[in-house]
């Protein structure tokens, strides 16, 4: 359902993405998981429209992505964004005005259950609020496809708990879950697929049940293997 | 569409709140001049209305571009680029916004002109006899009337509203095809200037440059940099569509 098709991202002096290939399939959780500037966020950027590909292209229903493709991809950004006089109030107003799929007494539900307050100015929101933020309005969507760019960061233990229920709960056999964190282990229990990125190229889309099978290791084990000189007991 | 006009209605509804308060400030410095007979009070009010009257039309087109500049080149463009619409509707709102604000600027300005030049005349006789005057003395060429205020508004209306387009063209123009290059901004505005020098040649190919009141030649103006406008904004939407990466 969503391709990346020989996806390639230079910026002036770096490639970001470097001919990526690989297909996400619906009823599936992916992890996107590797190093900080191995392009995880530059691939979710393109596959969500806001960034073009160099060369190559994502394709959604075997369609490039465009405005069609943003009506069921719902893209949740690391980095915060919504307008500095907004309430957290009006950024559900704002996605409720824009996107058919959102549903508004969701989204307060998972306001109130995450101990925001709709009068709320959001540049007073805190890290930890603010991510709680994007991730109830980006889960508040009916899409077919989430690609949430490190909804963990910057929340405590216990709201973790809750925004990973959150991203179980939207889980279903026609919806692709593409989640990219550095909170390997957190992850493990959540996600049936891992894509592994190292400096800009696809090392490999893994079966995270199948590696437990045939090779005997965790995903974290994994991660460390693909990305760690380190050699651990067992691993190597 | 109306979504996104509404939005950036609320954008920059803070500093239009703003040229409204410092008004009716400068407003109330004029009536207290008129009828408290206080002339200092009724020149300053005076000069400060003409002022704010021709700078807010400048800072709202000024604002509009700097907001454009900001949704492309913050993270907040996202808020923008993630909904379904295309780069024609998020620029046309943006510049429906824009330009229907310097109208309805343009023309409160105009009206609340009236308005005080009317209270001029009721309170102070002279006054009426006094414009007379002036007219008497600038001839029938450049003498001013209601007809010719409203044809030169609207022509330096509408030359603004393309001025503003361009910037947009600038502004878009930096965060796509010199993106990420070096002196990004400055190269833009030296694109800015240039396509003004170039626009503003062009126009002397269609008429001439006197200074006297001509119907034809300021309609020619109004169409002129109205197409342009159009074609400012097709192409910046193109580049947006086509170039773009936020």
């Amino acid at each position: 359902m969503l391709k990346s098709v020989d996806v390639t991202k230079k910026f002036v002096g770096k490639t970001a993405v470097d001919g990526i290939t690989m297909s996400l399939e619906p009823g599936h959780i992916y992890a996107m998981l590797g190093p900080n500037g191995s392009g995880k966020t530059t691939w979710m950027k393109m596959a969500a429209g806001l960034i073009k590909p160099t060369s190559g292209e994502v394709l959604y229903k075997d369609t490039p992505i465009g405005i069609e493709s943003r009506k069921e991809i719902a893209y949740m950004s690391t980095e915060p964004y919504f307008y500095d006089w907004m309430t957290v109030g009006d950024v559900g107003k704002y996605y409720k005005d824009f996107f058919a799929d959102f549903s508004m007494d969701n989204y307060t539900d998972m306001v109130i259950s995450m101990d925001l307050d709709m009068k709320q100015k959001v540049k007073s929101l805190s890290s930890g609020m603010m991510a709680k933020l994007k991730v109830a309005v980006t889960m508040a969507r009916d899409a077919k496809v989430y690609m949430l760019d490190e909804p963990l960061n910057g929340i405590d233990l216990l709201a973790r708990d809750e925004v990973m229920n959150m991203i179980l709960d939207a889980a279903s056999e026609d919806k692709i879950l593409l989640i990219s964190s550095h909170l390997v282990e957190e992850l493990e229990s959540v996600v049936d697929k891992a894509i592994f990125i190292k400096q800009a190229q696809l090392v490999g889309v893994f079966d995270v049940e199948g590696l437990r099978m045939t090779e005997g290791v965790s995903l974290a084990d994994k991660y460390r293997q693909v990305f760690s000189n380190l050699v651990l007991e067992g691993i190597a | 569409m109306g979504n996104l006009i509404k939005y950036e209605f609320r954008k920059s509804w803070s500093m239009k709140g703003i040229i409204l308060v410092i008004t009716a400030i400068f407003e109330v410095l004029f009536l207290i001049g008129v009828f408290m007979q206080k002339e200092t009070f009724l020149a300053i009010g005076v000069t400060l209305l003409s002022m704010i009257a021709v700078c807010s039309v400048f800072i709202i087109g000024i604002f509009g571009i700097y907001t454009l500049s900001r949704d492309l080149n913050t993270k907040r463009s996202y808020m923008l680029f993630m909904t379904p619409n295309n780069s024609f509707k998020i620029l046309g709102a943006k510049l429906i916004e824009n330009a229907s604000s310097i109208i309805v600027v343009s023309v409160c300005f105009v009206a609340l002109a009236i308005a005080d030049v009317s209270i001029l005349a009721a309170t102070y006789g002279e006054f009426k006899e006094l414009f007379q005057f002036i007219n008497a003395l600038l001839g029938e060429s450049y003498y001013v009337d209601s007809y010719r205020f409203a044809m030169i508004s609207a022509a330096s209306v509408v030359n603004w509203i393309s001025t503003v387009c361009l910037g947009f063209f600038a502004v878009i123009i930096c965060a796509t095809l010199l993106n990420g290059k070096k002196y990004n901004g400055f190269l833009s505005f030296c694109i800015f200037i240039a396509i003004s020098i170039c626009l503003s040649k062009l126009l002397g190919v269609f008429i001439d440059d006197g200074l006297d009141f001509n119907t034809t030649r300021v309609i020619i103006q109004i169409v002129y940099y109205a197409v342009v406008s159009v074609i400012l904004y097709v192409a910046s939407a193109w580049l947006m569509d086509n170039k773009l990466s936020v």
